[in-house]
């Protein structure tokens, strides 16, 4: 299932950055990240969904606090 | 202004103030160099505090090869160097310049994104007499709404009962509204504008034609153009080579002249110089202003690649029912004998009053009868011939020659048309009469179209059809297409459309059809076109670009728009190439302060990003086409 989440990128490497996170998330079939429409879709099981977003979140954290992720 | 935002200029000016009190006051108070050094590091720690977090942050996780880095070496090497007020300035200048471009972006992502805003908010249910507003995602199939005027129509449906006039222009860009009926369809995204409408929706909303253009255009930046995956790649390889060359540019040259901190300081503002921000920002903001643009004039793309291809195209293939022509009916020719064309036309309308053949439809709307059925009697329809009607009490024959020769009219008495058509022979009372000739009439506009569209750089159009040689050679005349083909079955289309593509080395190759029975040839062209998409699924589907309207000049316009878009793409590039590469240059002999480095980087992207915003400007484009 995929899933739109709302979010806050000001430029392409931030979101290369956010994109290469959420790859690295276990079970992220596949992810895109839209700086224009500023949204990021998660394909993955649809009980997963919400564990996994939390999981980019905090760990985008650490990487890049300036990435906004609206859950 | 966002939340982030508003932070950040609350945090750029406080310091801002606080550097200028600094300096200022320390023309006339002489603070002891401590003091001062201590000051303005306070200063710097407060404006430069997320650019050093993000430093550290991106150290930590081993990729840290980005602006902030850059940053924040370049400033701590003027701290290092005894130069505090310009480490101060330049972060100060550098935040300002950030928060401009934030800021630009924010606004035209959002102005664009506002082009096209046709998501509905809402929908009137009706439930039980009462009338209830609900999220346009809940409403289900068969379920009634109203449409109040000034509303946007939030679902597909069928009109009940109203009538009212559309305006469409959010999805083809038309601004004339259209009138709608009882039984007619309404289609979501256009905005109801007379009167009061309940309709029964005919599809769920994630299906409904809104849902479906916003999907499409929202995730057209997703298929990247080549320009995009071009500047991507160059930043991979870009960063690494500028770092290095700042890294000799510090080293090599002291090690002769022994100026270690003057190397040092002009490989800093290499680095700041360096940021590739302008180019990687800005040349996918052309692209998606290119996208909106196109989708305010009726024309949807499916992705910026399509739009590249499209201003580099040099050959385009037509098909040509319903595409170079109407593809409908419509009388052409009249020749009567022993009577007057019209009163001939009037006893054929007559006679084809009750059949709803596309050919007897074309004839009844050319006669234009208040009553067409009135003396009308015993219509007799002889299949695969035509028909025979008792109309005033004369026996009307109406159809082709085999039915001509069932009368016993001699095939060499019948009058031959022009052969781009269908004949209706006519016999009066077993007498041979005349024929009307049906033709499929080529739009008008065509001509016009292709030297609009040879102007924009195209050299060669061809037509696919599956009609008779005669008849395309006709249409191809009309309109100046150089190549037909003809008699074409569906499969011998996509053969001839490869063998096109072949042959083309240096343009792309775009397909232009209806989507309606082309959808293999669409898929196969390197951009392919579907005209008249509104409402159509098969053509959104299958194509690479929909325009909205059923007419070729959109064709002009799509083109332009795509032609702006890449210039203002390649201007980007090569004015961010230019500025950067020359004050490369100049910094590496000292001839740029750090002032003009940092320019170099924001300024840069700001001049870029208000370039790219120019591709909205598209409705010129669209009054010159009409």
């Amino acid at each position: 299932m995929k899933k739109t989440y709302e979010i806050e990128v000001d430029c392409p490497v931030c979101a290369g950055k956010l994109e290469k996170c959420a790859l690295a998330t276990e079970g992220v079939e596949s992810c895109s990240v839209n700086v224009m429409t500023q949204k990021l879709v998660i394909e993955a099981e649809a009980d997963a969904q919400d564990k996994i977003i939390h999981e980019i979140a905090e760990k985008m954290k650490k990487i890049d606090d300036d990435i906004v992720i609206h859950i | 202004m966002t939340k982030k935002q508003k932070k950040n200029l609350k945090r750029i000016l406080i310091s801002a103030a606080c550097y200028f009190g600094v300096t200022i006051s320390s023309l006339w108070i002489t603070y002891p160099p401590l003091v001062l050094a201590g000051l303005y590091l306070l200063i710097y720690l407060y404006i430069a505090s997320d650019v050093l977090k993000r430093t550290v942050m991106n150290i930590r996780n081993k990729d840290f090869m980005d602006e902030n880095f850059l940053m924040a070496v370049a400033s701590i090497g003027a701290f290092c160097l005894q130069e505090y007020s310009e480490a101060v300035a330049v972060m100060l200048f550098y935040q300002v310049g950030e928060w401009f471009q934030s800021y630009a972006l924010d606004r035209s992502r959002k102005n664009i994104a506002a082009l096209m805003d046709i998501r509905p908010e809402y929908a009137n249910l009706e439930k039980e007499g009462s009338i209830e507003e609900v999220d346009p995602e809940e409403v289900k199939t068969g379920d009634i709404i109203v449409i109040k005027p000034g509303e946007r129509v939030p679902l597909d449906g069928v009109i009940l009962s109203g009538t009212s006039s559309m305006d469409t222009s959010a999805l083809t860009g038309e601004s004339v509204p259209r009138s709608v009926r009882p039984g007619q369809e309404v289609i979501s995204g256009c905005i109801n504008e007379t009167g009061v409408l309940r309709v029964e929706v005919s599809r769920p909303y994630e299906n409904s034609t809104v849902a479906r253009i916003l999907e499409m255009v929202e995730n057209a930046t997703d298929k990247k153009s080549r320009s995009e995956q071009f500047i991507t790649k160059f930043a991979a390889v870009y960063t690494p080579i500028v770092v290095y060359s700042a890294i000799a540019l510090a080293i090599v040259p002291s090690l002769f002249d022994g100026q270690w901190s003057t190397w040092i300081y002009r490989a800093l503002e290499f680095l700041v110089i360096s940021c590739p921000c302008a180019l990687v920002i800005s040349v996918p903001l052309a692209f998606f202003g290119g996208i909106g643009g196109a989708s305010k004039c009726g024309v949807l793309v499916k992705g910026s690649t399509y739009l590249q291809d499209l201003s580099e195209v040099k050959t385009m293939v037509f098909d040509k029912t319903g595409t170079l022509t109407h593809g409908t009916f419509e009388v052409s020719k009249i020749t009567a004998l022993n009577m007057s064309e019209e009163a001939l036309l009037t006893l054929v309308a007559k006679a084809e009053s009750y059949s709803t053949h596309p050919i007897a439809s074309s004839i009844l709307r050319k006669a234009q009868l208040a009553d067409p059925k009135t003396g009308v009697q015993d219509v007799q329809e002889i299949a695969g011939k035509g028909l025979i009607a008792q109309v005033d009490g004369q026996s009307v024959a109406a159809g082709n020659q085999k039915l001509m020769v069932s009368l016993g009219i001699d095939e060499a008495n019948l009058i031959q048309g022009t052969g781009l058509g269908t004949m209706v022979h006519v016999a009066i009372d077993g007498q041979y009469a005349g024929m009307i000739e049906v033709a499929d009439q080529p739009k008008a506009e065509a001509k016009e179209v292709f030297a609009n569209l040879r102007k924009e750089g195209v050299n060669k159009f061809v037509m696919l059809t599956g009609d008779s040689q005669s008849v395309a050679q006709a249409v191809a005349k009309q309109a100046g297409i150089d190549e037909v083909h003809a008699q074409l079955l569906p499969e011998q289309k996509v053969e001839c459309l490869e063998q096109i593509l072949d042959s083309e080395h240096q343009g792309a190759v775009v397909y232009v059809g209806d989507g309606i029975n082309d959808a293999p040839v669409l898929t196969r062209a390197d951009v392919g076109i579907a005209m008249g998409g509104l409402g159509s699924d098969a053509a959104i589907e299958a194509a690479d670009i929909v325009l909205m309207e059923d007419k070729l000049s959109a064709l002009v316009t799509a083109m332009k728009i795509s032609q702006k878009t890449l210039h203002i793409a390649k201007e980007n590039i090569v004015f961010a190439l230019v500025i950067k590469v020359g004050m490369l240059i100049l910094g590496a002999f000292g001839f740029v302060n750090m002032w003009g480095a940092v320019f170099a980087d924001v300024g840069v992207s700001v001049l870029c990003i208000l370039n790219a915003i120019r591709v909205l400007n598209v409705s010129k484009f669209k009054t010159e086409t009409h």
